[in-house]
């Protein structure tokens, strides 16, 4: 029998049977729905974190926090200091290495008084390497500059324009403003500077020394004095390769030199250990969502079952008039194929409609809440649902696979029927 | 005439591989030879068939008649390669077909065009459809099978009901839809069980009228296997089964069907088999 009359006798059977082949496809619709989903919308967050998380911070920079380890792992904790700095600097393949300290303090008022205690985060920093480091650090798109008077202040878009404060300005472009902290005694000091620049928006997550939106950035020396503090938060190294053995060398020389008491993270391997959370997670969901496959499966397996035995009649005819068991195994397998087809490419579409809808959602929400910190600026450019040929070439493989493997036994229990016995058939 | 047949097996066994001799070449189309089967019905041995020995000549129209339980059934199902004997052999054009497989006996379907009591018709089908269904089986391309069942509906007086579906057909109609499927084929013979078994008095004659048309238009080999005199009558040799064995002749099968009778009575185990009504 001809593959095309094949599939025109299959399919005229599903049509034939509408409300069960509807019911069926269902099955298969929904587990295919729930996996395409979930992958396009991972793989959307996955896009929409690394891209975040990569602007500004090119692979070769590595960030040196106190600490051992990111999952808080070693025993000792060694303080960096400023001292520190020009020893890393001098590890071989560093090209730059600069000290970054940052402090939390609060604006006692804004000018028009109506913004109060509003607290921040101070970073200080050399103005003139920082902006090697993060182009995120300019103020091309943002207002005013960057000036290398050691006693200038910038301040992030946030703070210029904060979202939470209905638009009033917290900090007046070239006025002073007073930041207040506590000392080490818990006296109240003050001090005031002038605002030169303000950044562009960054949006998105701040890594530990880069610039955020809502950080206020003072030269390092200055810092050094208001603060009496020779302590560092980071040491941010740029490395002359961004291969992963010189990265990796520099990140063993770097620890060796703290005696392990510190942490060193590349952009590239912040990026590796997210990337896999979302994967693992992916991973997770998707297994739930082959459940409901399986369970499509076995659906599938129990209607062919029914199916078949009100053909067995006609299966009895198709044997007289010469098909054999091979035949019937291909017509009854084209049917679960079928089913399985029809059902993966409306679960195709439907996972897809749905984890855009799901995306516009989420970014939503998280867009409202991000003036609250965290996610800074929100996933601002919303998470697009990625759908790549692959995910579409797993989903109608899985959706036809399962069918036609839940099918094989129905079909090849009718094959095998005897032609006298399927005849006699009532 | 016996040695010219002995030759043309002969040969046809030397050409074995060629699988499918032309159906011209036989002047007898299907011999049997102590064609017997035996199958189990719970513990008791049930001897359906005891030894047929029949010739089948090219073109003829014959009828095999007999009651229920004579071992009809089962010597349709033998010689439509349907199922296999306990023992014995059937020649179709010269082919052994009673130790072949599953695979071969269904090719060998193919040339056999069967009619059933029930039409036996797809029911989501049209009838142009059904009438396509050997050809499509055997990966006929389209436009060729279409135009073959076009002609046979066209022969049994259907080409105005193509599109209809079994439903939307009388009962003498299905089976002229059924008739034409048989025949698209062009098989080695026609093989009816019961044609007018189930379809009223009045459309039996047109229908048997048909029968004969295509069994002479067509030089058709046609066996019809049947209880029923009057169907019986159309046909050019009349042969009767009685308990698994042929008679060639009304008063032997009814003297056999007596002593049948007879010796159950004497058994004492009751079994009421009426005649039919075909057999007085």
């Amino acid at each position: 029998m001809k593959i095309l009359d094949v599939l025109k006798y299959s399919g005229s059977s599903i049509k034939k049977q509408k409300g069960r082949s509807v019911l069926t496809i269902l099955g298969v619709v929904i587990g295919i729905t729930a996996i395409v989903a979930l992958n396009s919308l991972s793989g959307g967050f996955q896009v929409a974190i690394t891209g975040q998380l990569s602007q500004g911070l090119s692979a070769n920079v590595l960030t040196v926090t106190p600490g051992g380890g990111f999952f808080g792992g070693g025993g000792t904790t060694t303080q960096l200091y400023i001292s520190d700095v020009a020893d890393v600097d001098a590890i071989e393949h560093v090209d730059m290495a600069i000290g970054v300290m940052q402090k939390q303090v609060t604006f006692p008022e804004n000018l028009t008084g109506t913004i109060k205690n509003y607290s921040a985060s101070v970073t200080c920093v050399d103005f003139s390497k920082y902006g090697q480091f993060y182009t995120t650090f300019s103020t091309a798109s943002g207002i005013g500059s960057i000036l290398n008077d050691n006693k200038s202040i910038v301040i992030g878009h946030g703070l210029y324009h904060p979202y939470a404060q209905n638009d009033s300005v917290l900090v007046p472009l070239g006025e002073n403003i007073t930041l207040q902290w506590r000392n080490g005694t818990g006296a109240y000091l003050t001090y005031s500077a002038n605002v030169s620049g303000v950044l562009g928006e960054i949006g998105g997550f701040s890594l530990s020394g880069g610039p955020s939106d809502r950080g206020i950035f003072l030269p390092l020396e200055m810092g050094r004095q208001i603060f009496e503090s020779d302590q560092l938060s980071t040491i941010v190294v740029k490395v002359d390769s961004s291969t992963k053995e010189v990265i990796d060398g520099v990140t063993a020389a770097i620890r060796s030199h703290f005696e392990n008491g510190v942490s060193v993270l590349s952009s590239t391997s912040l990026l590796g250990t997210l990337n896999t959370a979302l994967s693992t997670v992916s991973i997770f969901l998707t297994m739930i969502a082959a459940i409901s496959l399986f369970v499509a499966g076995i659906g599938i397996m129990n209607i062919m079952t029914v199916s078949i035995m009100e053909r067995t009649r006609e299966i009895g005819i198709l044997k007289a008039v010469g098909a054999k068991d091979r035949t019937i195994l291909g017509i009854f397998l084209v049917e679960a194929f079928l089913i399985g087809l029809i059902g993966s490419l409306i679960g195709l579409v439907g996972g897809y409609v749905g984890a855009w809808l799901i995306g516009k959602i989420l970014s939503a929400v998280m867009g409202g809440a991000g003036g609250g910190g965290g996610f800074g600026g929100g996933l601002s450019g919303g998470i697009m649902p990625v759908l790549g040929i692959d995910l579409i070439l797993e989903a109608i493989l899985f959706g036809v696979g399962i069918a036609v493997i839940f099918g094989l036994y129905p079909a090849s229990k009718a094959s095998k029927k005897p032609p006298v016995e399927a005849l006699r058939y009532e | 005439m016996v040695d010219d047949y002995n030759e043309k097996v002969k040969e046809s066994m030397r050409q074995e591989e060629r699988s499918v001799p032309f159906a011209s070449d036989y002047r007898i189309v299907l011999e049997t030879k102590d064609l017997k089967k035996q199958y189990m019905q719970g513990k008791v041995v049930v001897h359906a068939l005891r030894g047929i020995n029949m010739t089948v000549e090219k073109g003829e129209l014959m009828s095999i008649r007999g009651p229920s339980g004579s071992g009809k059934s089962t010597l349709l199902n033998m010689i439509g390669a349907l199922d296999r004997p306990t023992s014995g052999t059937i020649i179709l054009e010269g082919q052994n077909i009673a130790r072949m497989d599953k695979n071969q006996l269904a090719e060998v379907r193919q040339r056999i065009g069967f009619v059933f009591q029930y039409f036996n018709l797809i029911g989501r089908l049209s009838a142009l459809e059904n009438v396509q269904l050997p050809l499509s089986v055997r990966g006929m391309p389209g436009p060729e099978r279409k135009a073959k069942a076009m002609e046979v509906l066209d022969l049994v007086g259907l080409s105005d009901r193509i599109k209809h579906k079994p439903s939307e057909l009388s009962g003498g109609q299905q089976q002229r839809v059924s008739i034409a499927r048989a025949l698209t084929q062009e098989p080695s013979f026609l093989l009816m069980d019961e044609p007018t078994g189930n379809i009223d008095t009045k459309t039996r004659d047109s229908l048997l009228q048909l029968i004969k048309m295509v069994n002479h238009e067509k030089k058709i080999t046609t066996i019809i296997i049947t209880h029923d005199a009057a169907v019986a009558k159309i046909t050019n040799r009349q042969v009767y089964i009685v308990d698994g064995l042929l008679y060639n002749t009304e008063d032997e099968a009814i003297q056999a069907e007596m002593n049948y009778k007879a010796i159950e009575g004497e058994n004492g185990n009751g079994t009421e088999r009426k005649m039919e009504a075909g057999l007085p």
